[in-house]
Order: C-alpha cells, then sequence, then structure tokens
C-alpha cells in the first residue's frame, strides 16, 4: 500500500434499535491504492452498504465510536458536514444500491445530469432550476451532449429520450445505468459503487464493467465495488475484501484469494457459487448472527464446519498468512496484520492447522475450492 | 410401439395440453404503449410501445420465467397483468375473472388472489411504515383474522423470509438490500394469493440466502398451488426454477416452451444469443453451454422498431424475408414455438437451421 487514496481503520459502526445496540461494523481495516480496483464481498446483511455510506457520510442515524476513515490522508470523520459534502462528487462518487431513492423522482435525467456536470466539485448552493437557468446556451449544449453521449456509453439503447424522461418511466436496469452514467459524469477520483450490476443481465452488465476499466485507465481512478457475488468480483478486482458479520475476514490479492482461499467462510463463499450443472445449491448453512448481541469469538463459529469451543471465546484477529494475504480465523499462525493486537496474539489460540492443508489429509482435498494440492498423483 | 418412453412422453405431454386446456392464467394479446409528450404545451409525440402483443398460459401452480434484456418490457407485461399501469389493450385471466375488466371496487377484492413483488424493494415499501405494517397490510385490507392472529402470522412470514422477528419493528430505512427484498416477498404472500408476479425477486440476495427464499417459494406453491410469474435476468436462476419460459425482445415473446426445451435447444437466434452468453465460473459448465455469441448493435428504441422482426437490425442470419413482414410463432416441438422465418419451410435460409 504505497499510496493509499483510502484506508480504513479499525473503523466501528453501532445503531441504536428496538431491541439495543446494533454492533454492525466491528473493527474493520483496508485500505484501496490509487489506480485500484477494490472488492467488497460478502452476504446479504453483512455490512458493506453501511461500510460505504460511513465513508461517504450518508448515515445521520449511526454512532461511530472508534475508527479513522482518511481519504487523500485526511480524516474525514473529522470533516464538517459541509466540507464532506464538497467532497461528493469530483472527489468521491458513489452508485447507490436503491436507484429509485437515489434518483429526484420530480426531475428529469437530463436535469440531474446536467446539475452534475454544472456543480461538478462546488458546492451545490441553489435549486436546480436556477442552475439551470445560470447555465449559458453554449456550455448547456456542451453539457448535454456530453450527458447523452455518457448514457450510450452505459448502454442505453434511446439516450435522447432516456435524457428527457423521469425516473418513474425508465425499467429497472434503465435507472441503474443512469445512476453509473451520472456517478462516471462527475470524473471522481474515487468510486464507490454499491452493487451496480443487480438489474442488468451479464451481457450488459460486462460491458459497463469494462467501461469502469477504462475509466480507472485513462483517469486512474480508483474504484470500491460491492457486491454479493464472488464471480463478479473476481472480474473485476485487484483486490479482495471478504466481510462476515461486520468484520473483514480475509483480504488478498484476487488472484491470490481465489488461488488459495483460507478463511472457511471464504471457502464457503466458493463452494456455493452456482453452476448450470449443480442448480441453485444451498449455499452455506445457518444465520448471520444477531448484531445486537454479537458473539465473543468469532462470528462465524455457528456456522463453521471447523469451529473449536475455543473460537467461541476468543476474538480471531486478522493475521498475516502471506507477504499480501490477511485471513481472521484461529486455524492460522502467522503476525497480527493490526498492531492493536498484538497483546492478543501473545495467547495464541491452538485450534490445528486447516484440515485442507494438513500434510497427507486426503479426505478433504478433492472437494476443496481452488485446491492446489502439490502432490497430486503421487501416493505414498 | 415397444418402448415405454413414447407413452410417458405422450402422457406428459397429455397432461400438459389438459393443464393449458384449464390454465390458471391466460395472457392474450396484451399491449401497454406509453405516450411520450414533448414541448411545453406537451403535445404528444409518439409512444413506447412497452409491451405489444403478447400471449401466454400459466398452468395452476406452475411457474412460468420471463427473461430479456433490460427494457424489453418484463416489468410493464407483469404489472399489466395485475393492472397496476392500466393495459392498453388485451385480456388477462386469472382464475377465470378478465381481470382487465373488473371495476376498482371489483378488482380492489380481487387482488387478494394477485400479488406482486416489485423489482425495485427500496421504492415499494413505505418508509414511513414499521415492517410489521408494511407485512400486515394486505391481512388488514382483506380482514385476516384479529390483531393477534395477524401478528402470529407476520412472525411466521418473517420466519420463513429469514429475517429475525424483531425486524418487526424496523423501518425500511434500517434494513440491507437484500432485507428489503425479503420484506416485499413476505408482504406478496401474505395471503396466500392465487397468483403471484415476482419481479427479479431475490436480486440482492446472495447464493445462500437466495436458495432458502426459492426453496420457500416452491415450498408454498406446492402446499397452496400457488402460480408464479417469475421475471429474471439470471438465466441459471431461471433454468431451475421455471417449468415454462418466454424470451421477450422488445416488446414480444421471440419464444415460448418448456424449460427444458428451451435451455436444451433454443430456436430463435435471440434465444441462442442470449443463453450463450451465461456467465460461469467452472470449466463444465464453459463445455455445457453454445459458444459464445456476441450480439451485434445495439437493442433498437422502442419508439423505433425496425419492419418485420424486430430483432433483425442485431440478427446475423437475417435475409430478405425478414425485413418485409414479422414472422409468427412457428411450432418447434411439443411444447415449444419460436418467432423465426428460419423455421418456415418456404425460405431456405433456414435449411441448416436445426
Ligand atoms: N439505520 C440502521 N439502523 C439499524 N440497523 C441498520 C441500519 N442500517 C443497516 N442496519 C443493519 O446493519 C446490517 C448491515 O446492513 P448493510 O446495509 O450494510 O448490509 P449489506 O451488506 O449492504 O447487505 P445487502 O447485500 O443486503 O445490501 C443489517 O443487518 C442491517 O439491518
Ligand atoms: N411509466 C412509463 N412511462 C413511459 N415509458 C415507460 C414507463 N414504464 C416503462 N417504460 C418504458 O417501457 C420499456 C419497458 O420497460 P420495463 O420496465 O417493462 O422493462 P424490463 O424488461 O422490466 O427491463 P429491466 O430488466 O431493466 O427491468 C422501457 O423502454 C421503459 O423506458
Ligand atoms: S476461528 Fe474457528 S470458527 Fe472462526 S472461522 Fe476459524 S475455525 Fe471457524
Ligand atoms: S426472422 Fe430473420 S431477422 Fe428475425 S430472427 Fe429470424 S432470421 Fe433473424
Ligand atoms: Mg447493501
Ligand atoms: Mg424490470
Amino acid at each position: 500500500m504505497a499510496d493509499p487514496i483510502l484506508e480504513v481503520k479499525n473503523l466501528h459502526v453501532h445503531f441504536e434499535t428496538h431491541d439495543g445496540t446494533a454492533e454492525v461494523i466491528n473493527g474493520i481495516d483496508f485500505a484501496i491504492d490509487r489506480g485500484e480496483t477494490a472488492a467488497l464481498v460478502g452476504e446479504t446483511g453483512c455490512g458493506k452498504s453501511v461500510t460505504v455510506k460511513s465513508i461517504m457520510g450518508l448515515l445521520p442515524s449511526a454512532t461511530i465510536p472508534e475508527g479513522e476513515i482518511r481519504y487523500k490522508g485526511e480524516d474525514v470523520l473529522s470533516l464538517s458536514d459541509a466540507e464532506r459534502h464538497s467532497r461528493r462528487g469530483k472527489e468521491m462518487s458513489m452508485i447507490m444500491q436503491d436507484p429509485m431513492t437515489s434518483l429526484n423522482p420530480v426531475l428529469t435525467v437530463g436535469e440531474q445530469m446536467m446539475d452534475v456536470l454544472k456543480w461538478q466539485g462546488r458546492p451545490r448552493l441553489s435549486l436546480s432550476k436556477l442552475v439551470r437557468d445560470a447555465l449559458s446556451t453554449g456550455a448547456k449544449a456542451e453539457h448535454r451532449k456530453r450527458a447523452i453521449e455518457m448514457l450510450g456509453e452505459v448502454e442505453i439503447s434511446a439516450p435522447e429520450r432516456v435524457f428527457e424522461s423521469y425516473p418513474v418511466e425508465l425499467s429497472g436496469g434503465m435507472r441503474q445505468r443512469v445512476l453509473i452514467a451520472i456517478a462516471l459524469l462527475s470524473e471522481p477520483d474515487l468510486l464507490i459503487a454499491d452493487e451496480p450490476g443487480t438489474a442488468l443481465d451479464v451481457t450488459t452488465e460486462a460491458k459497463v464493467l469494462d467501461l469502469l476499466d477504462e475509466l480507472v485507465e485513462e483517469r486512474d481512478t480508483s474504484v470500491l465495488y460491492i457486491t454479493h457475488d464472488l464471480g463478479v468480483a473476481r472480474e473485476v478486482s485487484d483486490r479482495i475484501n471478504v466481510m462476515y458479520a461486520g468484520e473483514i475476514v480475509e483480504q488478498a490479492p484476487t488472484a491470490d484469494l481465489f488461488a488459495n482461499p483460507q478463511h472457511p467462510y471464504t471457502r464457503g463463499l466458493l463452494e456455493s457459487i452456482p453452476t448450470l450443472s449443480t442448480g441453485i445449491g444451498d449455499g452455506i448453512e445457518g444465520h448471520l448472527p444477531d448484531y445486537t448481541n454479537p458473539p465473543a469469538g468469532c462470528r462465524f463459529a455457528d456456522r463453521c464446519p471447523h469451529a473449536e469451543p475455543d473460537c467461541h471465546e476468543a476474538y480471531p484477529y486478522p493475521r498475516q498468512t502471506g507477504p499480501d494475504h490477511a485471513t481472521a480465523c484461529h486455524l492460522f499462525d502467522g503476525l497480527p496484520a493490526r498492531e492493536r493486537h498484538e497483546s492478543l496474539a501473545a495467547e495464541r489460540v491452538d485450534i490445528g492447522t486447516a484440515p485442507w492443508l494438513s500434510a497427507g489429509g486426503d479426505t478433504h482435498s478433492g472437494d476443496a475450492p481452488g485446491d492446489i494440492s502439490a502432490d497430486g498423483g503421487t501416493d505414498q | 410401439m415397444n418402448d415405454s418412453a413414447y407413452t410417458t412422453e405422450s402422457t406428459a405431454a397429455a397432461q400438459r395440453d389438459r393443464d393449458l386446456d384449464d390454465p390458471m392464467v391466460t395472457v392474450e394479446n396484451l399491449k401497454k404503449h406509453f405516450p411520450l409528450f414533448e414541448g411545453i404545451f406537451q403535445k404528444k409525440a409518439g409512444e413506447v410501445r412497452a409491451v405489444d402483443g403478447v400471449s401466454f398460459s400459466i398452468a395452476e401452480g406452475e411457474t412460468f420465467g420471463l427473461v430479456g434484456e433490460s427494457g424489453s418490457g418484463k416489468t410493464t407485461t407483469g404489472r399489466s397483468m395485475l393492472r397496476l399501469t392500466e393495459p392498453t389493450s388485451g385480456r388477462v385471466e386469472i382464475d377465470g375473472q378478465n381481470v382487465v375488466d373488473l371495476s376498482d371496487g371489483e378488482l380492489k377484492r380481487f387482488r387478494r388472489n394477485m400479488q406482486i413483488v416489485h423489482q425495485d424493494p427500496a421504492s415499494s415499501l413505505n418508509p414511513r411504515h414499521r415492517v410489521k405494517s408494511i407485512i400486515e397490510a394486505p391481512l388488514k385490507i382483506h380482514d385476516y383474522g384479529d390483531s393477534e392472529a395477524r401478528l402470529e402470522r407476520v412472525e411466521e412470514l418473517l420466519d420463513m423470509v429469514d429475517l429475525p422477528r424483531e425486524f418487526m419493528y424496523r423501518y425500511p430505512g434500517q434494513l440491507s438490500g437484500g432485507q428489503k427484498q425479503r420484506v416485499g416477498i413476505a408482504r406478496a404472500v401474505a395471503l396466500n394469493p392465487k397468483f403471484v408476479v415476482l419481479d427479479e425477486p431475490t436480486s440482492a440476495l446472495d447464493v445462500s440466502v437466495q436458495a432458502r427464499i426459492i426453496n420457500i417459494l416452491e415450498e408454498i406453491q406446492d402446499e397452496f398451488g400457488i402460480t408464479y410469474l417469475f421475471i429474471t435476468h439470471d438465466l441459471s436462476l431461471l433454468k431451475n426454477v421455471a417449468d415454462r419460459i418466454g424470451v421477450m425482445y422488445l416488446g414480444r415473446l421471440v419464444e415460448v416452451g418448456d424449460v427444458d426445451s428451451v435451455f436444451g435447444s433454443p430456436q430463435h437466434p435471440y434465444s441462442r444469443a442470449l443463453l450463450s452468453a451465461i456467465s460461469t465460473i467452472s470449466e463444465e459448465d464453459e463445455l455445457a453451454k453454445p459458444d459464445r455469441i456476441t450480439l451485434d448493435g445495439e437493442v433498437p428504441d422502442p419508439r423505433e422498431k425496425p419492419s418485420g422482426c424486430a430483432f433483425r437490425s442485431r440478427c446475423a442470419h437475417e435475409f430478405d424475408a425478414c425485413a418485409v413482414e414479422e414472422p409468427e410463432l412457428y411450432d418447434r416441438g411439443p411444447d415449444q414455438v419460436s418467432r423465426c422465418f428460419l423455421h418456415d419451410d418456404r425460405f431456405e435460409e433456414g435449411a441448416e437451421w436445426e
């Protein structure tokens, strides 16, 4: 991490709910380099949107008892609302998960896109109508052209019509692409995309991903891509952060993660990727824990096939399992990935090693995902 | 006739014919055209023919899958069938009742039998209502028990969609994307309706939760004989949930058939292209699916549909006849039809198309 554009350190996010304080995000750390595409992957409800909304400052009802979010070295949590607002758009831009709620229903797509172009990086002071009036005709025509071009680039087949349409007049996939187009128009340095492909068919999604790629190449944009689909993460990202119940349980460069998946949760996710031949699969048994009463030790213990009694007690701090690979599981040795866990590491919990790694253990290796057993063929 | 396979097959076909003779849902020549307005006087300037003559039937307790690219008219079809948007013309019969003819009052009562899971979960849930009153709403409207019975039902439904019961007291804004989607599902099936439109019902869900939700939907389908229209762009999912499917292109169905026939041997050039694009992660699957056919060109603007076959501007097999008139649906199997001139003996172009 030579020159990270974004650094999240020991972030905790809590909510007050009907049944007590929900400790949703529990001490996560990750960073994104300039020009890098990082993915945040995990099941529904694991805290992906909460994480990125905290980065954008879009969670008025949350408390952040601990943690740091640094954007270009600056701690954004200590900024005022106005200062944070001024960084949205040109600096950081986000494609929200709910297209309808993030588009303004009473403005046409065109009006919303022109706003972005007009107010790029400037604090938003006036109503959009004033904005439109203030535009000189020349700039206006150019902005219009640029906006329509961008709609075409996200594979919208009738860009002029969509430009004149209100959000309700569009199909689900069109709305999602309008959001993507708006985010790209502002040419941000950091683009956060929260499940931007859920309403798109694979062909369209692939084209939109290519477009993101181009942007990254051309403008050195950094991207944080959120998805519940490891297959998509594999296609888009340089690095993957696997999230489970508000914690990052494994992080590694994408190729590394697929070649050598370590955390039992990551492995479960990989095994449950549906294929045409296997049907929809069953996924991982069990449920996310209750955030208002989270387990003391490993949050995955109730669902983990390798859990030992110690796992329920001791927090499996993330440990360095390779030069650029960290895993939060007691099955792995390694120095703590974060300094703050050094004292925890002093009392190592010994639950043995991962069964799929133990020498001569041939019982599991056959069906382990991404298995790269070196001794294939030699029986001893 | 020596082989039993023949008899089984024809029995199955006969069974299908019987079911489809008396379908739960019949759609005939359904159209929905949205007018386009222009200028300050809002002069009518053309129309978007989002759904342009769609016909299909679904037998009771069956799942009919609808696929097609974004903007092809899937949501509009589902919404017009339930009259959430007024159809321009056509006939929609659900459980023997022509829905298009119902008066507002009758329609309100009939809604008990037909529900929808909206594509955009966030905007279909009232942000100022707690989950409990959202799920309870249909129960209240249709006089389902007293408040205690309704509470019990809400709890049961939350269990069903894999959400903690305490979520009853939350507002939609306090839920994740996938959690909102499941509240929408719970609300739709609250009254065990006869017919449910599921519009991309699991798009925000990961594999594990999706599998559980699909299982539940299938269980209640078996138990109560619910009929589903399942809209999704996820073909691998569709293959697993649908009994029959329809492939939609620019407001028209270009291929309809039972799921095994359409997946096993897609007939329309568009269906073939769609199926070839299924994303896979395993090598086995790569081998099992047809070579990838990339579609040239863009989906045309539905205001300016090409003459003749609407798929013409992107079809690699286009020939003279395709520009002249629109092909009819040709029989391509016991339960498979396809709208393409390649199936017509009059033209030699179709000779090598199997
Ligand atoms: N405002 C809030 N108040 C209370 N709890 C909340 C709030 N927002 C989110 N949560 C809870 O935090 C958890 C994580 O939510 P988040 O939206 O981050 O999930 P996600 O990983 O984005 O899931 P999905 O893939 O379904 O969108 C969920 O259990 C959710 O119910
Ligand atoms: N209220 C409306 N007014 C005008 N046009 C509309 C309206 N609703 C839908 N349309 C248009 O009808 C066409 C079909 O939209 P529909 O929502 O049915 O597509 P879809 O197949 O569901 O696509 P997706 O997969 O993206 O959800 C689109 O071109 C859309 O812009
Ligand atoms: S710490 Fe224990 S319970 Fe948690 S993932 Fe590792 S083996 Fe499983
Ligand atoms: S009718 Fe012609 S243009 Fe249309 S799908 Fe068939 S071959 Fe292609
Ligand atoms: Mg989310
Ligand atoms: Mg739709």
